[in-house]
């Protein structure tokens, strides 16, 4: 009996686990993922995500949009990737009598401050919500009642000084001037229109900005597939029956609402979906032509750009929440290089979650946010929030690399 | 039955071998018996005077003093009828000779008792008035005071006289030893003395053939037993001696038993002989001796060794049981056994009951009795219980921690990686977290189990073995008294 014994205490002193492990390990792991907090009634945590803050000397901020219960919140990162919530979340449905949220929010950020914007239809017409730094308040509540919102970009146009949201409603766009428009008056609204095709309506699907001489160009992205260049001034409205486009051209794909134009130097990424299909798209604004092949991704549903210059060059960031992992439909990330002349065809990396749930829809938001000075890919799943505070690509070589303090 | 008091054993066993020279004492032993057997007679008839001549008779023919006793107490018992102070006189004077006669007797105090008794008596008498005749001398007087014997002449009882044992050969000097030559000699003849009940009589002298012969001693008659002992040239004789007495001897085949113990002397045939003395404790002492025919050969052994002492292990439960002195098998219960003396550890142990340990310390000739009962041993079934569980919490445990070791070294490798790297909250590190403080629980577990194990195991559960000591003395001593001569065992505890 004795030796038993004696055996069994050595091989249990032998066998002694350190739990601890698994929090130094947790410590060190690329990716920093965030539960739906306690306080966030979201049943739909994380439906969309973007960046909160463009710059800052350390740390970051993630603006959060969840559906359910419609929210806004933020995640804010310590410079050592510690993630935190402020107790500001804002209930949009006591707030704004925000019912739902459509599947693909309008969370637009201003590429030259740290302000978001968020516009979404309520009960009363629809609400364009902005703030940054853990505020959110209603700019305001449009034509009652009115269309939901399809489209809306930040556009820097003469007399503003800095970029402003502007919000695409069927074929019209209608200015948001920050902080409020000046006593008496009327609210900017301008129809876009194509000459060359007297009779039809434009049917807004995606906006975007590049910058122009003065004003910004605004680039507009049609149901029908065709892209439309229009001057940043509509932003201050235009007279009837509206503002002809500049110029044009067509892509075979027809965009659905929270397609996104994204601004890549000089050049614009069209992000479009539409059912199960997903494009994406370099095009040269000025002559409006597609720069490269435009390369499908099904089951687009959010993107971003990870840019490395201001030439463009860099990554796009797409969001498949409907992407097969393993014979599951989980979700997945995918990193097309991205250059001045064209998107990759084929991705140099995917991410998904190394354990994956049924159902997780990762993708399903993605954003690029500064975060201790970089950028970084952060990504939105159901109820949780990936952050990648370091990535390889698939060859194993750096993507970026540790971008945490003291890791 | 005053038909037949005295019985004479007359052996001639070698009649022809009797010479002329044997005849005389023959002859005074008749006629002593022949007064002793009237003398008797008359002493139950209640004629002491005639008694006590014929006890004197017998003793001038054969000078026993057991006959001068006889003589006293013939006078005594007269004296105590007849108030005479001149027959006490005699009793006295007979009683002083008796024990002039044989200085050790046995009796000694009890006839100078008694001798006091009766002096003082004859001076009671004598200082008594005579007795005044009541109406002419004619008439019977009336008993004086001192006609009845004082109270302290009661006191002393009635005297009876004693028969007689006579041992004797031809020749004289010859050893007796009494039923076995092993308890050592008895005496050397001519003996008398007093002898009761059935004994052997064995009679052996150097040179000459051993007499043996069974007799009934009857304590109140003379019983002469007298050897004619024809010689045996052709022997040799040993005298066998050690430094232990009552050492047993054995000679040429110890499958026989003993012939006796030391000290020992005997004959035996010439030639070579092998003797073993040994005795309990001690080394055995063997001797190979040329003996040579009508030569004394001395062996003397000097045995070396310690003394012992008995245990006798007794009591209840001890069937099977094991008895160990000193760690050592000493025998099975219940069992005595010679253990050497001094303070030994005395262990009864078996199987399925609980030990039982004792210090003793053992005595030489003496008996040191443990009475052990033996309680069952308790079920250690629990601690095999907890020791079945312990080793299923320490198999639970290196299974949980293996599985949480493999689920950390997988982490590790795909965080280094990089290419699917593992966030925060991968299930993976609370599950192998899980693991590892389970398997962490499994082993305190286990710990905690396998001291409950040998708290099991090694727990005295149940009421102990018990014992108690009894130490029995056995003393052996010479004793010898009027009569008789011997060793007289005593025993306490």
């Amino acid at each position: 009996m004795r030796p038993v014994i004696f055996l069994v205490a050595a091989t249990s002193l032998v066998g002694a686990c350190k739990w601890t492990e698994f929090d130094d390990l947790a410590d060190q792991a690329w990716v920093d993922s965030t539960t739906r907090p306690g306080n966030v009634k979201s049943d739909q945590y994380a439906l969309a995500i973007t960046r909160g803050a463009l710059a800052g000397a350390t740390g970051g901020k993630l603006v959060v949009i969840g559906n359910g219960e419609p929210t806004y919140s933020e995640i804010v990162y310590s410079a050592q990737g510690e993630a935190s919530s402020p107790s500001t979340v804002v209930d949009l449905k006591t707030a704004y009598g925000i019912q739902t949220i459509a599947d693909h929010p309008l969370v637009i950020a201003d590429p030259t401050s740290d302000d978001i914007s968020f516009i979404v239809g309520s009960d009363n017409g629809f609400a364009v919500l902005t703030g940054n730094s853990g505020t959110l308040k209603l700019y305001q509540l449009f034509n009652q009642p009115a269309p939901q919102p399809d489209a809306a970009t930040f556009v820097l146009a003469a007399p503003q000084t800095r970029p402003m949201p502007l919000v695409g409603v069927g074929s019209m766009v209608e200015g948001v001037v920050l902080p409020a428009l000046p006593t008496g008056a009327a609210q900017p609204t301008c129809t876009l229109l194509d000459a060359s095709m007297p009779g039809a309506t434009a049917q807004i699907r995606a906006l975007g900005a590049v910058a122009g001489a003065g004003d910004d160009k605004l680039v507009m992205w049609d149901a029908s597939g065709r892209i439309y260049r229009y001057p940043g001034s509509v932003f201050n409205g235009c007279a009837a029956p509206g503002a002809d486009r500049e110029a044009s051209t067509s892509l075979p794909f027809t965009p659905d609402t929270g397609s996104q134009i994204l601004r890549a130097g000089n050049a614009v990424v069209l992000a479009g979906h539409h059912g199960g299909d997903g494009v994406l798209q370099l095009l040269d604004p000025v002559a409006m032509a597609p720069l490269g092949a435009s390369v499908s991704v099904p089951g687009l549903a959010s993107a971003d750009l990870l840019l490395t210059d201001t030439a463009g060059n860099g990554f796009v960031v797409a969001g498949v929440p409907t992407a097969q992992v393993d014979g599951k439909p989980v979700g997945e990330v995918q990193l097309f290089p991205l250059s001045p002349t064209g998107i990759a065809a084929t991705p140099v990396a995917t991410y998904h979650d190394a354990q994956p749930e049924a159902d997780q829809q990762f993708g399903r938001g993605v954003a690029v946010m500064k975060f201790n000075g970089a950028s970084v890919i952060a990504v939105a799943a159901k109820n949780e929030v990936f952050t990648y505070f370091r990535a390889n690509l698939g060859d194993g070589t750096a993507l970026y690399p540790e971008t945490r303090q003291d890791h | 039955m005053q038909s037949r008091i005295v019985v004479l054993v007359w052996l001639a066993l070698c009649a022809l071998a009797v010479d002329a020279a044997h005849s005389q004492p023959a002859d005074a032993l008749k006629k002593a018996q022949a007064s002793f057997d009237q003398a008797q007679i008359d002493y139950l008839a209640g004629k002491y005077d005639d008694a006590a001549r014929e006890f004197q008779d017998a003793y001038n023919a054969r000078a026993f003093p057991q006959f001068l006793y006889n003589v006293g107490a013939s006078f005594h018992m007269k004296g105590k009828k007849t108030s005479d102070p001149e027959a006490y006189q005699k009793a006295v004077d007979a009683y002083r000779k008796y024990l002039s006669e044989d200085p050790q007797a046995g009796d000694k105090e009890k006839v100078q008792k008694a001798i006091t008794v009766l002096e003082a008596e004859i001076a009671r008498i004598k200082a008594a008035p005579p007795a005044a005749p009541a109406d002419g001398a004619g008439s019977a007087a009336p008993a004086s005071p001192a006609a009845a014997p004082s109270q302290e002449v009661e006191q002393l009882g009635d005297v009876k006289v004693r028969g007689l044992f006579v041992i004797e050969s031809d020749p004289a000097g010859a050893t007796i030893y009494l039923d076995d030559k092993r308890k050592g000699a008895f005496a050397t003849t001519p003996w008398s003395g007093s002898l009761d009940g059935e004994h052997k009589v064995i009679i052996e002298k150097r040179g000459y053939t051993v007499v043996e012969k069974s007799i009934s001693a009857d304590p109140t008659k003379l019983f002469v037993f007298s050897a004619s002992m024809s010689q045996q040239s052709f022997l040799g004789w040993v005298e066998i001696s050690a430094n232990i007495p009552g050492a047993e001897i054995f000679i040429d085949d110890k499958t026989v038993g003993s012939v006796g113990r030391t000290p020992l002397s005997q004959n035996i045939k010439p030639g070579k002989h092998t003797f073993w003395i040994t005795a309990e404790g001690y080394d055995e002492n063997r001797q190979d001796i040329d003996v040579v025919a009508n030569e004394v050969t001395p062996i003397k052994a000097v045995l070396r060794g310690a003394p012992v002492g008995k245990l006798n292990v007794t009591g209840s439960e001890l069937n099977g049981a094991t008895v160990l002195v000193d760690g050592k098998v000493l025998c099975q219960a219940p069992c005595l056994k010679s253990v050497a003396q001094g303070d030994h550890e005395v262990t009864v142990r078996r199987p399925d009951y609980k030990s039982y340990s004792q210090r003793l310390t053992i005595q030489a000739k003496a008996e040191t009795q443990l009475r052990v009962t033996l309680q069952p041993a308790p079920s250690r079934l629990d601690a095999i219980v907890m020791g079945v569980v312990t080793a299923g919490f320490a198999v639970t445990g290196g299974v949980l921690g293996s599985m949480s070791s493999t689920t950390r070294d997988d982490l590790k490798k795909e965080i280094a990686a990089g290419t699917v790297p593992p966030d925060s909250n991968d299930p993976r590190l609370s599950h192998g977290k899980v693991l590892a403080i389970a398997a962490d629980a499994a082993f305190v577990a286990a710990g905690i189990s396998a001291l409950t194990a040998v708290y099991f195991t090694f727990r005295d559960k149940g009421a102990p073995s018990t014992g108690s000591v009894d130490m029995r003395s056995l003393s052996l001593r010479p004793e010898i008294g009027p009569g008789y001569a011997g060793l007289g065992m005593g025993v306490s505890w």
